[in-house]
């Protein structure tokens, strides 16, 4: 290990230092804000020493917001794995088989992305009304699916063209299927490309806030938790205190999930071990 | 174990033909090798026989059983590829047994087998270990035990060792030649390396542009060259190639190389040729001898490089100029104490030649 440490080091440590603290003051405000007192919250000179309460915690609790959250776990990890899972399956065929117009498929899945997804917010919203999806689990499901599938199978794609074609061919002629081997030797080949896949597509479906303010209805059973805090507005305008904590609470689910994951996201699984 | 029969085999990718109406019987137990150059169809014909590619046309059959519509899986071989031979998420170990896997064998039953063949290549101290961490020949030894592990009836060997180093590479054609004898079972080589060829196979095929050009083993292949291409592309230095005008006088043949450079050729091969007039001349490099002296029947050459092998002088000959004023020049191979300098002037004794046709290429068999 090289212990000169010279300029440039510092100058490295001091840049990553500071785009970390960039990146962490919003949260460190939320955090903070949802700890405070709502005068608090509102004094002009933003108070840095203040009595700690968890009032907002306990307001969150007595209103439906939990069983919100829990609307967003369900829609935002059902709609990750089917289009992930989806998503691979579709890319796998295009990587490896001979699939006809497979450049025209492959840019009409592309150009589902091409248009701001609100432009068809009035078409869908008249489209559920009819099949009855509004306000259900399964119509959000579906929505999140169809939005992160064109990306999945995309991203996908270039993770399973990187796997050479060699070692599906040892394990079909050692005696194993097709479909033993894209479990046992391209799904684990892959994982990196999954968790990233699958992290990008939670971070849409958990995010989305315009189709699931539409398409579901003020205290509705499908409500997810981003129009939920919105809507937390108390007597006198919004009660920020109750937003920065309802903000703080969904937050979490996703950093576990990413930290979960965050092995496969930075290790390159296949990296050296191919001798070319 | 089995014997192998291709049965005029064709392949094709969209419009280009691969492998063209291929015949082609490996006997049981035998170590075949199949060279050629990049794009050959080398690599093609193993996979038509792992099933990995559907035919266009014709059969395959392993001990008479026809094998052609069958999956890979159901074909028991083994296939070595070139490169990404190991699974990088699994151990040695694991990548080892993964052939054994499907089998649903008990587990002491794997144990047993992958210890066993790991014992036989020496890698019991790697089975512990990811690709990663293995260097090249640890990484092809344990390729190479992948495919030992399941006893399989046919081996397939795609250039298993064209990514190592010189020196590697000589040590696993030892290493594998004498594993298969011991193994007997029936292998495939691919290989674009001559001398891998000749120094591992009991039989070489030649195979050019999806087609064979000779069946033998590397001594016929060698010494009698069905082709120009064969002719030109065995052996380090390969044979000299030229074309040359047959004429007789006296009872005597003579072949004029080029300008008046003329010599009289063995009557036994030169008499085959003599109706075509123009004909392929072949001269292996150690069929020369080259004198300081004016000698009989010789030809006057002037001494353009030479490289001391150490064992052995490989000296290029400069003939002089042809009707296109290129150089013609011819390698010999010469004893490693005769002395020659660059710019000498020496007199070429050819001891034994081949002919081929001047049109075909093929070699002149009888008259």
């Amino acid at each position: 290990m090289p212990t000169r440490r010279n300029f440039s080091y510092y100058l490295s440590r001091f840049s990553i230092l500071l785009v970390v603290l960039i990146y962490l003051i919003p949260i460190y405000w939320i955090i903070v804000t949802s700890l405070k007192y709502g005068s608090d919250i509102s004094a002009p000179f933003p108070k840095f020493f203040f009595k700690i309460t968890f009032e907002n915690y306990q307001k969150l609790f007595a209103s439906k917001y939990f069983s919100q959250l829990l609307n967003s776990i369900i829609i935002g990890f059902t709609s990750t794995i089917l289009a992930v899972g989806i998503g691979t399956l579709s890319a796998y065929a295009f990587s490896r088989f001979k699939v006809a117009g497979e450049d025209d498929l492959l840019f009409f899945i592309l150009s589902t992305r091409m248009l701001p997804p609100i432009v068809v917010v009035i078409p869908i919203y008249l489209m559920y009304t009819v099949l009855k999806l509004r306000d259900t689990h399964f119509g959000l499901i579906l929505l999140y699916t169809t939005f992160n599938l064109s990306f999945a199978v995309w991203l996908m794609k270039g993770f399973i063209d990187e796997i050479p074609k060699e070692y599906e061919d040892a394990a079909l002629v050692d005696g194993y299927t097709r479909f033993q081997a894209f479990i046992k030797v391209v799904l684990p080949q892959a994982s990196t490309g999954i968790a990233a896949t699958a992290v990008f597509c939670l971070i849409t479906a958990w995010n989305e806030f315009a189709f699931a303010l539409v398409l579901t209805e003020v205290g509705g059973k499908a409500v997810t938790a981003p129009p939920s805090i919105v809507s937390a507005t108390g007597k006198t305008g919004y009660d920020w205190g109750k937003v920065a904590a309802g903000t703080f609470i969904f937050l979490v689910p996703v950093a576990i999930f990413t930290f979960l994951v965050r092995k496969h996201l930075l290790r390159g699984v296949t990296f050296g071990a191919i001798k070319k | 174990m089995a014997s192998v029969r291709l049965e005029s085999i064709t392949k094709c990718f969209d419009d280009k033909v691969a492998l063209s109406q291929l015949d082609l019987e490996i006997e049981d137990q035998e170590f075949f090798v199949l060279l050629g150059h990049t794009g050959a169809g080398k690599t093609t014909t193993l996979r038509c026989i792992a099933g990995l590619e559907k035919l266009d046309q014709g059969d395959i059959y392993f001990d008479n059983q026809p094998m052609t519509e069958l999956d890979p899986a159901s074909r028991d071989v083994a296939f070595v590829f070139q490169s990404h031979i190991l699974y990088p998420h699994l151990t040695a170990f694991e990548n080892m047994a993964f052939p054994l896997r499907p089998r649903k064998l008990p587990e002491i039953e794997v144990k047993r087998r992958v210890q066993d063949v790991a014992e036989m290549l020496h890698i019991e101290h790697l089975l512990r270990r990811k690709p990663a961490q293995l260097s090249g020949g640890e990484t092809q030894r344990v390729g190479l035990g992948r495919a030992m592990v399941r006893r399989p009836r046919v081996f397939l060997m795609d250039e298993p060792i064209s990514n190592l180093d010189a020196k590697l590479r000589a040590e696993m054609r030892t290493e594998i030649k004498w594993r298969q004898k011991q193994l007997g079972i029936t292998t495939l080589y691919v290989t674009h390396d001559q001398i891998e060829a000749m120094s591992m196979a009991d039989r070489v095929a030649i195979l050019d542009q999806g087609k064979i050009m000779q069946i033998g083993t590397p001594i016929e292949v060698y010494n009698q060259p069905a082709n120009i291409f064969v002719a030109g592309f065995i052996g380090n230095p390969s044979m000299n190639l030229m074309t040359c005008r047959l004429s007789e006088s006296n009872g005597e043949i003579y072949g004029q190389l080029i300008g008046h450079l003329q010599v009289a050729l063995p009557e036994t091969i030169a008499r085959k040729g003599i109706a075509r007039e123009e004909v392929w001349l072949g001269i292996h490099p150690e069929n020369m001898v080259i004198h300081p002296q004016e000698a009989d029947n010789t030809l006057v050459v002037e001494v353009h490089n030479y490289e001391a092998l150490g064992a052995e002088t490989i000296v290029d000959v400069n003939l002089g100029l042809d009707e296109t004023d290129q150089r013609v020049t011819m390698k010999c191979r010469i004893p490693p104490d005769q002395q020659v300098r660059v710019g000498q002037t020496v007199w070429l004794e050819l001891q034994a030649c081949s002919i081929f046709d001047r049109d075909t290429g093929q070699a002149i068999k009888s008259v």
